[in-house]
């Protein structure tokens, strides 16, 4: 629904365009008199949208538009303005009124049952959403808080439709609550025009957007977006009829992919000349330059970052309280589509879409952990768990990609050996040459570890230490000059020992204020915090010394969650014990340690 | 006592200190911690080491675009808001981040998986390693996945100046599309990926359907598995279809891509192999006995990767490595057990085994399709090899795609049910 609605709107923005009429369409739609159906149904579909979005951003996804079982589009609005006009969902039950309503609806009495379940999933939670938002308004606010902000027309239309639910409620059109909602309003109040009207519904636009381009990349038309439903609001706009048919005509080539197209599409490279034959399809491919223009054209469209900021949700008071994480995660799926589309220019749309597609998956997830949600910052391989996302995308498959760009040049098999330049093959490092310790030792090859050295205390942090240190010495020895040049030297929290108390201690600080989630990073501008280290100090510090201290701490404390890759984890403190104190006095804070009641779990 | 195979072993100091930039799950530090716990096991003893040259421009070229290499070449992170068109061209940024020495740590890797092609055309060694190389995502004009400079397509450049016939393996959790696509056409380079494939898996390629195109049809071979695969019917699969692949394909060389991001307990991946599993397919790959250069790949818990390449390491040099591991300066990394052994991941293995013979199946009957229609380079194959064309009628390439197109149909009804969720409201309806 809400995607039809933003569909609707943005073509008949294009056409208007194109007709030398840059105005609005909804005030197209508000302003014709006569239209009150259609205006009801445009409001219906604004706030429905937002809900829709609300309840997304909880992690509850709900399709739209909604298809029966045998592929019947079912009219939302209608549905519900029947069931209001009887009196709701519960009187309607109640009385046995579904038939009347199936009839209505002008649909055959046998799907019933799935209209009825898609009245309960889909408009049953709207009303309780709608009543409980009126609720809330009336009580905080008064019953004037913002009803300047509302045209009257539409307040009163509202009104209307929500009459039969509402009855027991004040007599004054009571405003409504969510900020987004007012947001839609206010929008239209100021007539500010379709930009920004469409810039709150860029979700659902930038769906049907790559839709149509999806079209002009896939290399079969006929696969073009086997999933794509678009849903017409019955009667909306004025210029809507010169459009339906190519809109009816997509929808069918959409949903029946195999079937042969009369008469046939043209090349994707022939597009540009293509003229005559199927108006529906050059209809098709005005429209779909006509977004591109647009797309390019609109300010909003840039970073994703700009477009959280757009986004109606961000506003709401009721997600507050899950705070800004869990938002930022939800809110992605309505959000990537967008950036997505973007991509869609570029040659590369089809990778760029698909490891996009990788973090909308994972937004989608909103009960994501920790980890997730640094990672899902990035539209990319990383994403972690992906969870199969309905999307209509999933039926555009991957290919290959075929071309001189792509494939490399192999030359033909002559069944002669041509030369492998012998001129590299590598600078021999080990065995060293003239080296005659080569035949010795054979009998530690693989060799395990000792676990344990003649000292009194065996196993201690100390004992520990003492084998490393030999280990390492005896491998210094064997490797000669080698071991420098492997960078053994720089290995271990030796590294440490260049790095005095307080830079340890500055060290560990930065990184404590990492928040990967915020893009907040000590390596941003590591030389802020240290002007003598060199970046690779820095790094090398980082794998050999902090991450091994924190490591050790991990292995003793919390043996069963260890995790090396802490830089993606937001950590709290983990003891004072840490850093060169650490390797100082380990009785000492092993002491300390067992205080701590998950030691005495680990012992 | 040396392994009686020649190992050359590629390592250059500067990798490990090669930052991808916080957040970023590929760490170059695990190639420092994988030859360390090498050393660390003694196993230098029994194999060359070298340090690899660093590959010239001019040789990256070889496969990848002369501009792209050029960029690569010129671009640092200080200058990089100036390019901002070229970023998005190269597809560098998010995935593939522009970072200090970028440049070097790429001549570096490709540079040892070069070299090691070479020594193996020399015939100086029977086996080279390049723990450091494996980038099989990068395409010809742009980085992909982690990955900028694909030398395993270079390797694979130089090892067909010896051999008529290369077959490539990899198994790293992610589809090797890099390497798929620069071979695509050609018959001269058998790839075989084994991946996890659906819900959006990166890179999104390596349906089972992808078999090659023109010579190369049928000379590209991908095994889509689902999450959660194990060591059982992971290496039962993989030794079934490789066995198979090299029998029919009769390779000069082969290069196997050991990602490691297919263990369980990997920060991206999402299969359930041990190490065990893992190191078992290499065990496997090396008894026959052909040149082999063997790759590093993927693998983001970064202690995992060491244990399993160490192993592996092992393997190639036919050494059982006690499952203890030795004091070392990194083995704090390997707590709190210690050990060479990794825990099992806890992920449910989708794979029935009705889906993986299916999947089998079809792999094989594409393979029996090469036997049917030898290309001119078979002709190396001793004639005993070739099995008459019985059946003509198999060969009317008409009925073949019509074949094709079916099963298209097919696989894509399945798709449509089990990884959408899209219509779930109408499947259950009463």
């Amino acid at each position: 629904m809400a995607n039809g609605s933003s569909l609707d709107r943005l073509e008949a923005k294009t056409f208007t365009e194109s007709h030398g009429n840059g105005d609005c369409l909804i005030e197209d739609c508000v302003d014709s008199a006569g239209h009150d159906k259609a205006k009801q149904k445009s409001l219906f579909c604004q706030i429905f949208s937002v809900y829709l979005k609300e309840n997304c951003s909880r992690g509850n996804v709900k399709p739209v538009p909604v298809m029966l079982g045998d592929g019947q589009l079912l009219d939302l609005y209608q549905l519900f303005s029947l069931v209001k006009e009887k009196g709701g969902y519960d009187v309607v039950s109640r009385k046995g009124l579904w038939d009347s309503v199936i009839v209505e609806l002008g649909m055959d009495i046998c799907v019933l049952a799935s209209v009825k379940l898609v009245y309960d999933k889909y408009l049953h939670g709207f009303e309780a959403w709608l009543s409980k938002t009126f609720d809330e308004k009336s009580l905080k606010n008064g019953n004037n808080g913002c009803l300047n902000s509302l045209p009257l027309d539409l307040e009163k239309e509202f009104q209307s439709l929500l009459c039969s639910n509402l009855k027991d409620k004040d007599d004054d059109f009571v405003p409504l609550e969510s900020s987004n909602i007012i947001k839609h309003i206010d929008l239209v109040n100021q007539k500010s025009s379709g930009y920004l009207l469409n810039s709150k519904n860029l979700t659902n636009k930038c769906l049907d957007v790559q839709h149509v381009d999806g079209y002009s990349n896939d290399d079969d038309d006929k696969k073009f977006g086997n999933g794509v439903k678009v849903d017409l609001p019955a009667s909306r706009k004025r210029k809507r009829e010169s459009i339906s048919g190519m809109v009816n005509w997509t929808r069918h080539v959409a949903k029946h992919p195999f079937d042969p197209v009369t008469p046939p599409l043209p090349e994707p490279s022939k597009w540009k000349e293509y003229k005559g034959g199927n108006d529906f399809f050059v209809q098709l491919l005005r429209a779909r330059d006509a977004l591109a223009v647009r797309k390019n054209a609109e300010p909003n469209s840039g970073s994703s970052s700009q477009k959280v900021k757009m986004h109606p949700a961000m506003y709401e008071d009721s997600v507050g309280h899950q705070g800004t994480m869990k938002l930022r995660c939800s809110e992605r799926l309505p959000i990537s589509p967008k950036s997505r589309c973007t991509c869609c220019n570029s040659k590369s749309c089809s990778a760029n879409g698909n490891k996009l597609h990788a973090s909308v998956n994972m937004a989608a997830k909103p009960d994501a952990t920790e980890k997730k949600k640094s990672t899902s910052k990035s539209k990319s391989k990383w994403s972690k768990k992906k969870k199969p996302v309905p999307s209509e995308d999933d039926f555009r498959v991957k290919h290959v990609s075929i071309g001189n760009l792509f494939q490399a040049e192999v030359p033909q098999w002559t069944g002669e050996v041509s030369d492998s330049d012998p001129k590299w093959l590598g600078t021999q490092v080990w065995p060293v040459k003239d080296d005659s310790k080569l035949t010795t030792k054979t009998e530690f090859i693989a060799r395990g570890r000792r676990g344990k050295c003649s000292c009194d205390i065996q196993g201690s942090v100390d004992c520990v230490r003492f084998l490393i240190a030999e280990n390492r010495m005896k491998l210094k020895l064997e490797l000669g000059s080698v071991f420098y040049q492997w960078g053994f030297d720089k290995m271990g929290e030796e590294v440490s020992l260049q790095w005095t108390a307080d830079e340890e201690k500055k060290f560990k600080n930065a990184m404590r204020l990492n928040i990967p989630s915020q893009n907040k990073s000590f390596w941003n501008n590591p030389s802020k915090y240290f002007f003598k280290k060199t970046r690779k100090d820095m790094v090398s510090y980082y794998f050999n010394a902090y991450i091994i201290q924190l490591r050790t701490y991990q292995n003793r404390v919390t043996p069963k969650t260890v995790d090396s890759d802490d830089d993606e984890v937001e950590f709290g403190s983990f003891g004072d014990g840490f850093g060169r104190n650490r390797i100082r006095h380990p009785p000492v804070e092993f002491m300390e340690c067992s205080e701590n009641k998950q030691c005495w779990d680990y012992e | 006592m040396r392994s009686k195979d020649r190992i050359a072993y590629f390592y250059d100091g500067d990798v490990g200190s090669v930052y991808f930039g916080p957040n970023h799950p590929m760490k170059p530090h695990r190639l420092c911690m994988t030859h360390h716990l090498v050393l660390s096991y003694d196993l230098h003893k029994k194999m060359e080491i070298y340090r690899p040259h660093k590959a010239y421009p001019v040789e990256l070229a070889q496969f990848h675009s002369a501009d792209y290499v050029e960029f690569l070449h010129r671009i640092t992170p200080d200058t990089q808001h100036l390019f901002s068109t070229e970023l998005a061209k190269y597809n560098l940024g998010e995935d593939c981040p522009v970072f200090d020495n970028l440049f070097e740590f790429c001549q570096i890797y490709a540079g040892g998986t070069l070299d090691a092609a070479c020594r193996l055309n020399n015939q100086l060694c029977d086996i080279a390693i390049n723990w450091a190389g494996g980038l099989h995502h990068a395409k010809k004009c742009e980085a992909s996945g982690f990955c900028y400079i694909n030398d395993l397509v270079l390797g694979i450049l130089e090892l067909l100046k010896c051999h008529p016939r290369v077959l490539y393996i990899d198994i790293d959790v992610h589809h090797g599309d890099g390497v798929e696509e620069a071979f695509y056409f050609t018959d001269r380079v058998m790839t075989v990926s084994f991946h996890k494939y659906g819900d959006m898996f990166f890179p999104g390629t390596g349906d089972a359907k992808e078999i090659g195109e023109r010579e190369g049809k049928f000379y590209a071979i991908n095994v889509p598995l689902k999450d959660g695969i194990d060591d059982s019917s992971f290496t039962r699969l993989f030794k079934t279809i490789i066995s198979k692949v090299v029998e029919t394909y009769q390779p000069g060389a082969i290069v196997l891509q050991c990602g490691a991001d297919s263990l369980a307990g990997d920060r991206l991946g999402c299969f359930n192999l041990s190490i065990d599993g893992h190191a078992e397919c290499v065990r496997f790959v090396k008894r026959f006995n052909l040149p082999l250069l063997v790759t590093g790949g993927g693998g983001y818990t970064k202690e995992n990767v060491a244990r399993c390449w160490t192993v592996e390491t092992g393997v190639l040099l036919d050494t059982e490595l006690p499952e203890e591991i030795p004091e070392n300066v990194y083995i704090k990394y390997f707590g709190p057990e210690f050990s060479l052994k990794i825990p099992n991941g806890h992920i449910e293995n989708l794979n029935s085994k009705s889906y993986l013979s299916t999947i089998k199946m079809q792999v094989l009957e594409n393979l029996r399709c090469i036997q049917h229609a030898p290309s001119v380079q078979m002709q190396e194959v001793p004639p005993d090899f070739y099995i008459p064309d019985f059946d003509e009628d198999l060969q009317n390439p008409d009925e073949r795609i019509d074949q094709h197109t079916q099963d298209k149909h097919i696989q894509r009804d399945d798709e449509y049910y089990e990884g959408d969720n899209d219509n779930d409201h109408q499947m259950d309806l009463p």
